[in-house]
């Protein structure tokens, strides 16, 4: 009785929420349908299944993109700037939400900000001091950059999640004599790894997905990240939308994969520590 | 004496924790010291020249600024950058904490839900503006094909070709990739308001939309005031979407200043010019902060 | 211990990174950067190879870079820039040397003979303040393409005056098809491939010459009436792809298939738009060209607008300045090899305005490609020519000109202050010494 109620009020909720998703993945949805299509085909029928699946859009794109290559790049500028951010903008996030600094709060806005300044503003003259380090067209100065662009939203982020976390374990702590690298290995760490978890999406999609800074500091071809393959396909006489599609796909498939994998302990990081100003 | 001492003690125990506090925030600062703020003071100074991107700037004083005031298009965009803040305050946060309501009103596919609302969000922008403008190609896109099978017409126009609804065209591409995003924030806080003062609402008789009117909006305050304040600072930097989608046209109607500082530098090659569009954004920011810092200094709880 | 440990691998594995990677070989890189989607794909065996060949000790590196002007501006000016300089077109040129920061030609063109090799025009697009600083890449033209299974189905010829256009656009309305396909999307600058086209076949290429080397206001009525009748095309009559929302909506992705398909008849384009005629064997139709028609009996007999694609310069921090020059000169010497790589593009990219003849083409060549160069020589001898906007108009202008004819299209701006405006930039421009060198119209070779 009380079980049929409860079903009948909640229809209507998945019904609306059926309604969003479809808004959500029908896009999606179509991208990968007419990836596997001629510009011909989707010309024709642009909302319908391939009539015959077009698997050399993939192999073409793959090939003029050069992704074999960029992929590579990618998955290491995104892997060290993601370790990067986390043990930096850990480290600060902890001291800012659990050790009382003078000033902190004055810190915590100012990385809350920190993206607040527009990258064509001060590209150029960084590109100048970059210059004077020998960082251009090295991973390594991208990922600083990177790091150093990325770390104050994180920390923020990250400041948020740690000032939520229960005092008690942490007086216990210091009671034992723990000094602050202890506290924040053994307590901190386990308690907000999925807040981690959340900052290191965030990074990773950031890092993952950028074109600009790429674009100029690694003039380099070898070095290039996989932002610019998709470039390739969009310039002045782009090629078509069939191959371009692939090209879209095969750059969002990497990052879906380690979503679906990594989504149950991210939501539910999110859940749990609850993102609080 | 022994309690002078453990005072002593305790004080020392404090400056070591400062210390080491401070040790631990330095490497950030640093980076964001080189990586952001030295080179954005150079870039301020740009400001206050005639640089055109290469060669010799000369210093003009506040010229770029009084020109700057009395441009027609800077103001376009500026007005533009306040409606995109206008949209992106009320149709994402009102998808988001209707989603967000709902989904946390079941159990069973939850967490279907969650994934799908959140995956427009990984995709890049590039990926997303060039899958809108075929979905909404004035050719082959959703428009016409509505229109052909089903006589449903009102879609059936150029959308991003329009001056009347191209910046609201790039403002809901954006909207689509953004909203899920702040869904999951919601839910998130939403999960963590005490179940007993739902119980306690529906009590005193209170219907679904007064318990989320007096119960869940109340207790997601801090979430909602957050994103709030986040919405309002990236709708002064707007760029991408906007850039890729129709670069600012047509005839500016969807200039915004991140837009107009780009093509500033970048096609009429004025980069002091631009830097003053800059020092505008940056401006923006800072509005949008102090009023933030304001409101809590004013005793509001947020 | 965990963390500690993670931290060592980090900075170990960022210093490993960090380290350069040093060449084995002590050979000198001669670098340069070029735009990508337009690099022949035979230049490996054909360009790279050879040269190397012929030059021991040195390497030639052509990379391909995404958004190639604004990198290459940064990069200029930090010194970081490759040996040969590629700029999008003259104007672009004539910043830099102001800054000094590309070298002038003029010995090494002497010492080869580079006039010789190249078409007069050409090389003269060169010169900024009496010395040559570039030399074109490619060259271009604007022409008329049309579907001709499309117009022979209807009985259709290509127009050729204002007339018989704008009766063919009425006639091709009726039956509900686009006259014209044309759009913006993706790059805004494609406004100005028609506007030049109105100025030079309404105003005709006198006056347009006239204005260019400052004897003629743009605000001259000739002008008026050109833009005012492109705005009646554009604008009141939708005859751009159904009208200007369209237009702003539409893009390279577009043309091919409606064009082939039929759902348009014709495209104003540049000869770049040979790249995109594969689509017509996809959906079994034949295309065509035909010179762009003249709009006003002052613009003479037709014409073809000169215009260089890429330009090609000499970095004044190169090391190697006489190096770099010898790959120029390479790229110069031999025709049959320009229109070996040049034919992988469609003629439309690395179409060096070297002296060709029908004969040099490779065997198996579309007719229709060498149907236009052999056009385009005899034609341009004669001194019938007009003048595209990106080759000989300062950047100044230039810009003004593309960005502000959406004003005037939407009626937010006239034609008047329009052409005012232009006018305003064109005095800040001649001001500035930005000025280009402009060959003068009805001169034979």
């Amino acid at each position: 009785m009380f079980r049929t109620r409860r079903t009948i009020s909640t229809l209507p909720n998945y019904i609306i929420l059926t309604l969003l998703a479809i808004f959500a993945l029908v896009p999606i949805l179509l991208l990968f349908l007419n990836s596997l299509k001629s510009t011909a085909e989707i010309n024709l029928s642009p909302f319908t299944l391939p009539q015959e699946p077009l698997w050399d859009n993939f192999v073409t794109a793959w090939r003029e993109g050069n992704y074999a290559n960029t992929i590579k790049n990618s998955a290491i500028l995104t892997g060290f700037t993601v370790a990067g951010v986390i043990v930096l903008a850990g480290m600060a996030a902890y001291a800012l939400a659990r050790l009382n600094l003078k000033g902190g709060n004055v810190i915590s806005f100012y990385f809350l900000i920190g993206t607040g300044v527009p990258a064509q503003l001060f590209i150029i003259p960084l590109f100048y001091i970059w210059k004077q380090l020998g960082l251009i067209n090295s991973h390594f100065g991208l990922i600083i950059i990177y790091i150093a662009l990325q770390s104050p939203f994180a920390t923020y982020l990250l400041r948020s999640y740690m000032v939520a976390l229960p005092q008690d374990f942490i007086d216990a702590a210091r009671i034992d004599g723990a000094s602050n690298v202890q506290v924040l290995r053994e307590i901190i760490l386990p308690l907000s790894w999925p807040g981690f978890l959340t900052a290191a999406l965030v990074v990773g999609l950031f890092t993952w997905n950028e074109f600009l800074f790429a674009v100029t500091f690694l003039p380099g071809t070898d070095l290039k990240p996989i932002s610019t393959s998709l470039y390739a396909f969009q310039q002045r006489y782009g090629r078509d939308w069939g191959l371009t599609n692939a090209g879209s796909v095969i750059m969002i498939v990497p990052v879906l994969i380690l979503f679906l994998l990594l989504q149950r302990n991210f939501i539910e990081g999110l859940t749990q520590g609850g993102l609080k100003a | 004496m022994a309690a002078t001492s453990l005072h002593r003690e305790a004080h020392q125990a404090r400056r070591r924790q400062q210390i080491s506090g401070w040790l631990f925030v330095v490497p950030v600062l640093l980076l964001n010291l080189i990586v952001v703020v030295i080179p954005s003071i150079a870039g301020l100074g740009m400001a206050f020249t005639d640089w055109s991107g290469v060669g010799s700037m000369n210093f003009v004083g506040l010229a770029n600024f009084r020109q700057l005031l009395q441009d027609q298009v800077f103001f376009k965009a500026l007005i533009h950058n306040l409606i995109w803040t206008v949209f992106f305050l009320t149709i994402p946060v009102a998808l988001g904490l209707l989603g967000a309501y709902l989904l946390s009103g079941i159990k069973r596919g939850q967490m279907f839900f969650r994934v799908a609302y959140f995956i427009p969000y990984v995709i890049a922008a590039v990926v997303n503006a060039q899958l809108w403008r075929f979905l909404l190609n004035p050719r082959i896109g959703i428009g016409p094909a509505l229109a052909k099978c089903c006589g449903i017409t009102f879609l059936d126009v150029a959308i991003f070709g329009s001056r009347d609804l191209a910046l609201f065209g790039v403002a809901f591409v954006d909207m689509w990739h953004f909203w899920g995003f702040l869904l999951v924030l919601y839910l998130a806080a939403m999960s963590a308001v005490d179940v007993e003062l739902y119980e306690v609402a529906r009590l005193d008789g209170a219907g679904r939309l007064q318990q989320f009117r007096y119960v869940t909006l109340p207790s997601i305050r801090p979430t909602l005031v957050f994103t709030i304040l986040m919405i309002t600072i990236w709708s002064g930097l707007v760029f991408d979407y906007v850039y890729i989608i129709t670069g600012g046209g047509p005839a500016n109607a969807s200039e915004v200043m991140g837009t107009y500082l780009y093509t500033s530098a970048f096609e009429r090659f004025k980069s002091g010019y631009a830097a003053a569009v800059g020092v505008f954004m940056t401006l923006w920011v800072a509005i949008a902060t102090g009023g933030f810092v304001l409101l809590r200094r004013l005793g509001w709880e947020i | 211990m965990k963390a500690r440990a993670l931290s060592v691998v980090l900075i170990v594995a960022l210093f490993l990174l960090v380290t350069p990677i040093v060449s084995a070989q002590d050979e000198v890189v001669i670098s340069w950067w070029t735009e990508p989607n337009s690099v022949p794909t035979n230049i490996q065996e054909l360009f790279i190879d050879p040269w190397n060949e012929a030059h021991p000790g040195y390497r030639l590196e052509i990379t391909e870079h995404e958004d190639l002007n604004n990198v290459l501006r940064t990069a200029i000016t930090a010194g970081e820039a490759p040996d040969i300089i590629q700029s999008p077109g003259a104007s672009f040129i004539a910043e830099f040397v102001n800054a000094g920061l590309v070298q002038p030609l003029d010995d090494y063109a002497a010492q080869w003979g580079w006039e010789d090799r190249l078409l007069p025009w050409a090389f003269q697009s060169g010169f900024i303040g009496g010395k040559l600083y570039s030399v074109p890449l490619t060259y271009e033209s604007m022409i008329l393409m049309y579907n001709r299974t499309l117009f022979e189905e209807k009985g259709w010829t290509p127009p050729t005056n204002l007339e018989e256009f704008e009766a063919l656009a009425e006639a091709a309305v009726a039956e509900g098809i686009y006259p014209l396909i044309y759009g913006n999307v993706g790059w805004q600058p494609t406004n100005e491939h028609l506007v030049g086209i109105y100025l030079n076949n309404v105003a005709g290429p006198e006056n347009v010459y006239k204005a260019l080397i400052g004897e003629k206001p743009w605000t001259d009525p000739e002008f008026v009436e050109a833009m005012e009748l492109l705005r009646t095309h554009i604008a009141d009559k939708g005859w751009f792809s159904g009208g200007l929302e369209n237009y702003f909506a539409i893009g390279w992705d577009d043309y091919w298939p409606t064009l082939s398909s039929g759902e348009a008849a014709m495209m104003m384009i540049g000869t770049w738009g040979f790249w995109g005629v594969g689509a017509f064997e996809e959906t079994g139709t034949e295309w065509d060209w035909a010179p762009l028609p003249v709009f006003h009996e002052r613009a003479g007999e037709y014409n073809y607008e000169l215009a260089t694609g890429s330009t090609l310069s000499i970095n004044a921090a190169s090391e190697h300045p006489d190096v770099a020059a010898e790959v120029i000169d390479f790229l110069l010497s031999d025709p049959d090899r320009v229109l070996d790589m040049s034919a992988t593009q469609s003629f439309g990219e690395w179409m060096v305005p070297v002296r060709i003849t029908p004969e040099d083409f490779p065997e198996g060549v579309d007719e229709r490609f060498v149907r236009f160069f052999s056009d385009f020589a005899k034609v341009t001898g004669e001194g019938r020519i007009g003048y595209t906007t990106w080759t000989f108009w300062p950047a100044g202008p230039n810009v003004q000109l593309w960005e502000e004819i959406e004003l005037v299209w939407y009626g937010e701006l006239s034609v008047e202050d329009y052409l005012a405006n232009h006018q305003a930039a064109w005095d800040e421009a001649r001001a500035a010494g930005a000025v280009l060198n402009v060959p003068a119209p009805g001169v034979a070779e």
